[in-house]
């Protein structure tokens, strides 16, 4: 069965079909969450609503397109919902980011390590954009569809976004290095 | 050197390591960079940005979001959808009107099957909604208890 199999008979009243699209991208809609929210329980309920605002919404859907992308807005739209309403009430919270796969060596760890902390510091939209360029590895047309952004506006964010991530990365090896003379 | 310049200058030398379509031609970038020093350390440290995020990858998590959801959508798949309820409210209301329009007229003498007609329907239609009317619905907060 293909998405738009199970979109059909989803909307025929067959619901156990939507089963099969949240079991087909939960992993991966997590995973973006999680690079948004930088939580893990934020993440998760995040994606549950987001799930159940497009089970409500699946009559709008337009078949000929695909599911995830549209699905996605409302993942992020859910996202930033959340984070608005943290920033609101002084709540927001970032828990320790958990979105890069470990590596084998340890010298890869510590890059790992590193990146993650600074993906951490930056904010999360500027994170958002990082993540799909660098860890999905979209073309700069996609993530615009994605973001629904014109393509120059992805270049320019994503400039700015390294930009950041550069600046935070020579943060944290200063202090790091800070530490590390300290020590001795 | 005019700053918005050397912007769209390293804009598009990231877009040409990303292998896209750059904002300026391979020239205008190169003639650019061999006058502009900043530009040129500002491609040294973009190259090592890009080299630190390249090689990562997504971390996979074993989520089950379906488990959660899934009573949630199964409820709201018996439920009549909003928009249905809202057409038979609508149809209601349209029976109930003509009724009472039929009722006024001068030359009709409405007999008391009738003017029952109207309850009757209303009575029918709630069975069928499996509402009841009546019922006070505990979760109502007044405004006031809201602060």
């Amino acid at each position: 069965m293909n998405d738009t199999e199970a979109i059909k008979k989803c909307l025929t009243g067959e619901i156990e079909n939507f089963g099969f699209l949240v079991k087909k991208y939960q992993c991966e809609a997590f995973g973006h969450a999680i690079a948004i929210l930088g939580n893990f329980d934020d993440a998760l309920d995040a994606v549950q609503e987001a799930f159940l605002d497009a089970f409500r919404t699946l009559n709008k859907f337009d078949v000929s397109r695909r599911f995830y992308p549209w699905l996605y807005i409302i993942i992020r739209n859910r996202c930033f919902k959340m984070l608005s309403i943290q920033r609101k009430a002084g709540k927001a919270k970032f828990g320790k980011l958990n979105i890069l796969s470990d590596s084998a060596e340890d010298e890869s760890n510590d890059k790992v390590t590193l990146v993650e902390k600074a993906l951490l510091e930056m904010s999360p939209e500027n994170r958002e954009i990082l993540t799909l360029k660098h860890l999905d590895g979209l073309s700069y047309e996609i993530i615009a569809e994605r973001l629904d952004i014109p393509v120059g506006t992805v270049m320019s964010r994503l400039y700015c976004a390294r930009k950041r991530f550069r600046e935070k990365v020579n943060r944290i090896r200063e202090k790091d290095d800070f530490r590390e003379t300290d020590d001795e | 050197m005019n700053k918005e310049y050397c912007e769209k200058v390293r804009i598009s030398i990231m877009a040409i390591s990303d292998g896209e379509r750059p904002l300026l031609s391979e020239l205008q970038i190169n003639e650019h960079i061999k006058s502009c020093e900043d530009c040129h350390l500002e491609i040294e440290q973009q190259k090592y940005a890009s080299q630190l995020l390249n090689g990562q990858k997504r971390r996979t998590y074993d989520v089950d979001i379906w488990s959660g959801i899934k009573p949630v959508i199964e409820q709201s798949a018996i439920r009549p959808k909003r928009s249905l309820q809202l057409w038979l409210f609508a149809a209601l209301g349209l029976i109930l009107f003509a009724n009472k329009i039929i009722e006024v007229l001068p030359a009709f003498t409405p007999g008391v099957i009738f003017k029952l007609m109207s309850l009757t329907i209303v009575f029918v239609f709630f069975i069928l909604l499996g509402q009841n009317p009546f019922a006070i619905n505990q979760n109502l907060i007044l405004k006031g208890d809201l602060k």
